[in-house]
């Protein structure tokens, strides 16, 4: 009851999608993937993972406000965890992944892979950043790659690669 | 190619693929490859690199790796082919791999490393 009350729910929900196609069309072609600020003002941050990396590798989401998640594999069964957060949880091909949370505090967060899903596993390590919502809604803040595809707001995901070599680094020490 | 599979129908293209995926295909082994990469180049191939999210090339392109199904065999490939395609893909002029697979691998190389891994991956 207690669950029910705070809406703690089962951290997916049961929906198929066909892998083999999952890159031609529907939601998770690769115009479509990042953060998304869709029709009805819900945030959503569509990601592959695939082996062997998270796509896009790093999404930007805004702070204090509910994000749901989707996520979906091409090929293997993977794990995502995003650290210091409620965000966990399997993606397993055929089905959608299906996590809401609020991402509190702003600055990087680690996202790696946590279902071991071939040779280049341990190398999966994505980025999940968390800015302040006034900043996402205004979409100005550099690096950000923008496309259209769906309808709704534009997909936001950080271009740069740097950060991540000093977050894997600095979490390596 | 193009003129040799431009009257293939759909069943034919299929038949050929099904054909050629059947070939042996050569299991890369540095201790047959006989062309010495060096241990940094030996690293990216067998660990990869954490640091820049490097997966290792083994984890797709060595035989039975378990790795994406549309990931092609190397072993055997020229190394001015290989290491050509690879530049394709590091600068995006070459973007048919699916979710960027290979762009986001090959833009982590630096051109020495991609000399060297097409020099290492043509061998046998």
């Amino acid at each position: 009851l207690a669950a029910l009350a705070l809406h703690r729910n089962p951290p997916s929900n049961l929906e198929r999608i066909d892998p083999a196609t999952l890159h031609l069309s529907g939601e998770f072609t690769e115009p479509n993937l990042g953060t998304r600020i869709e029709q009805n003002g819900q945030v959503t941050t569509r990601i592959v993972a695939t082996q062997f990396a998270f796509v896009p590798p790093c999404v930007v989401v805004p702070a204090d406000r509910e994000v749901t998640l989707r996520l979906a594999s091409p090929d293997v069964i993977h794990g995502i965890l995003v650290s210091g957060t409620n965000v966990n949880t399997m993606v397993v091909p055929g089905f959608v992944s299906q996590v809401h949370t609020v991402f509190r505090r702003t600055g990087d967060l680690l996202m790696p892979c946590h279902e071991f899903c071939g040779f280049g596993h341990s190398q999966i390590l994505a980025r999940v950043r968390v800015v302040p919502a006034d900043h996402h809604a205004r979409r100005q803040q550099p690096p950000i790659r923008r496309s259209r595809a769906m309808s709704g707001s534009r997909s936001l995901h950080c271009i740069s690669s740097s950060t991540i070599s000093t977050v894997a680094r600095a979490s390596a020490r | 190619m193009s003129p040799l599979v431009k009257d293939l129908d759909d069943k034919q293209m299929a038949d050929l693929a099904a054909y050629y995926g059947r070939l042996f295909r050569g299991a890369i082994d540095p201790e047959q490859s006989g062309r010495y990469v060096g241990i940094d180049i030996q690293n990216v191939i067998t660990n990869g690199d954490v640091a820049r999210a490097l997966p290792p090339c083994s984890a797709c392109h060595q035989v039975r790796a378990g790795g994406p199904i549309e990931i092609p065999t190397l072993t055997g490939q020229y190394a001015q082919y290989i290491e050509a395609q690879r530049k394709a893909f590091a600068d995006g002029a070459r973007h048919n791999d699916i979710y960027h697979r290979m762009r986001s691998v090959a833009a982590k190389l630096t051109p020495n490393e991609i000399r060297l891994l097409a020099i290492y991956h043509s061998g046998q």
